[in-house]
């Protein structure tokens, strides 16, 4: 026993670093658990709280680009009114409402990134709703807190969006190629579609999380996958993931209805 | 001022500003210097290693606080700071001279050599933990190293402006 203390003594920076390193391993692996715990509610709570303040500076020196983009918005919703206006309506019309938020913090150099806004629960925001951006999909939350919540990049090997060519009915799935934030794949999109460059693709709808035709990106590229009746093919984004300052929080009024009858459906087979 | 109390400072200062600015700053469109790592390289090598770990620890934990990334930039502050004596068995004779090292007063070669290396060693460390997924790490090496190169640049920058050994 008194050798044991010797040694920790003797060697006590060597105990002290594996121990140090051992706990940020647990901390490490647990980030990687996206189970919704108490510890990440208050750490999206304290970290949204700071990077609010830190973000202010950034946002004054952003404003002429942000308002430029703002006019952009504005005029594709106007034109998007006026294509409303001349669509027949249908049963679901109004389905989808946005909610306004702002990033105050995004990450866009790892491969899990996350982002910060400053919508939480007060505001009626819950993990699973999606969040798109001037130009495109951003990601959907993960969790929220009162005033915040955080965001899954699209920027994030753990998200699959379901997308689809548009004006067709044939699905695929978006994936990041992890090089570039403005390049992705989408995947299992059957060989059966007409394909060429310069294609959009927009969210398909499938998921309920997106509204359907939400843009996407523009197809730069695509091959035949070897052994499956599918392609992949290499997408640049509309949406610059480094560039975001405001963001919409996509909210499906028949969510909750969907999810019951899923659940139910579920639990009958 | 006390040389610790020194050290304590400049390792919180270099912490804010990674976190305050550092971190989002995107160099040619995709790089973020890691900056963080300069004060930790530059403490002596056998002096109050209890404390030096602790603060270590916890200052990477901030900045993990701040990136949502559990304990990676906590582990490799740590990795850093305790196998800096590694380095220099490679490089001195004896332990006498490992013990008298101050990496502050390291020649011009030799000291941005011993950055590079913990640079290189930081920033794979933290993109391994961070994907844990050793395939998409091996796809981002050409990255990781334009990012080494980046961040390396900076701490020749920060040591040639601001700690240019005038005590020597």
């Amino acid at each position: 026993m008194l050798k044991l203390i010797h040694f920790f003594v003797e060697k006590k920076s060597f105990v002290l670093f594996v121990l140090l390193e051992l706990i940020a391993l647990i901390l490490v692996v647990n980030s990687h658990n996206y189970a919704h715990l108490k510890l990440y509610h208050y750490q999206t709570t304290i970290s949204g709280w700071s990077n609010e303040r830190l973000n202010v500076v950034n946002q004054y020196f952003n404003l002429k680009k942000e308002n430029t983009k703002l006019l952009e918005q504005n005029t594709l919703l106007l034109k998007k009114i006026q294509d409303k206006a001349s669509q027949q309506k249908t049963s679901l019309i109004g389905q989808f409402n946005f909610i306004p938020a702002q990033v105050i913090s995004n990450q866009y150099t790892f491969d899990n990134n996350i982002i910060l806004i400053n919508k939480g629960t007060i505001d009626s925001l819950r993990p699973e709703m999606g969040v798109i951006g001037t130009h495109g999909i951003v990601g959907i939350i993960q969790n929220t807190a009162p005033h915040f919540s955080k965001v899954i990049s699209i920027l994030n090997k753990n998200i699959k969006i379901n997308v689809s060519l548009k004006n067709t009915n044939y699905t695929g799935f978006l994936e990041w190629n992890y090089q570039n934030p403005n390049k992705f794949d989408v995947v299992d999109m059957p060989q059966n579609v007409k394909l060429k460059i310069g294609d959009t693709i927009v969210t398909s709808g499938i998921s309920n999380i997106f509204p359907k035709n939400i843009p996407v990106g523009k197809i730069t590229n695509f091959k035949k996958v070897a052994g499956l009746k599918n392609y992949k093919i290499n997408i640049k984004t509309f949406m610059d993931m480094r560039n975001i300052n405001n963001v919409y929080v996509v909210n499906n009024k028949y969510q909750k209805e969907i999810d019951s009858l899923l659940n139910k459906t579920h639990k009958n087979q | 001022m006390n040389i610790n109390l020194k050290n304590i400072i400049l390792l919180i200062s270099f912490v804010v500003l990674q976190i305050v600015w550092f971190n989002h700053i995107l160099i040619f469109g995709k790089y973020t210097p890691i900056i963080f790592l300069y004060p930790i390289l530059m403490l002596p090598l056998h002096k109050n290693e209890t404390i030096y770990l602790l603060l270590s620890f916890f200052l990477g934990l901030i900045i993990d606080f701040f990136l949502f990334t559990g304990g990676v930039f906590a582990f490799t502050a740590i990795f850093v700071y305790y196998f800096r004596k590694a380095f220099f068995m490679f490089t001195k004779e004896n332990a006498v001279d490992i013990k008298n090292i101050q990496p502050s007063k390291l020649d011009f070669v030799q000291k941005y050599i011993y950055f590079f290396v913990f640079i290189m060693l930081a920033e794979l460390l933290i993109y391994t933990l961070n994907a844990f997924n050793i395939e998409l790490v091996v796809n981002k090496i050409g990255f990781i190293l334009a990012n080494s190169m980046i961040s390396l640049f900076f701490f020749i920058f920060i040591d040639l402006i601001f700690f240019n050994n005038k005590e020597q």
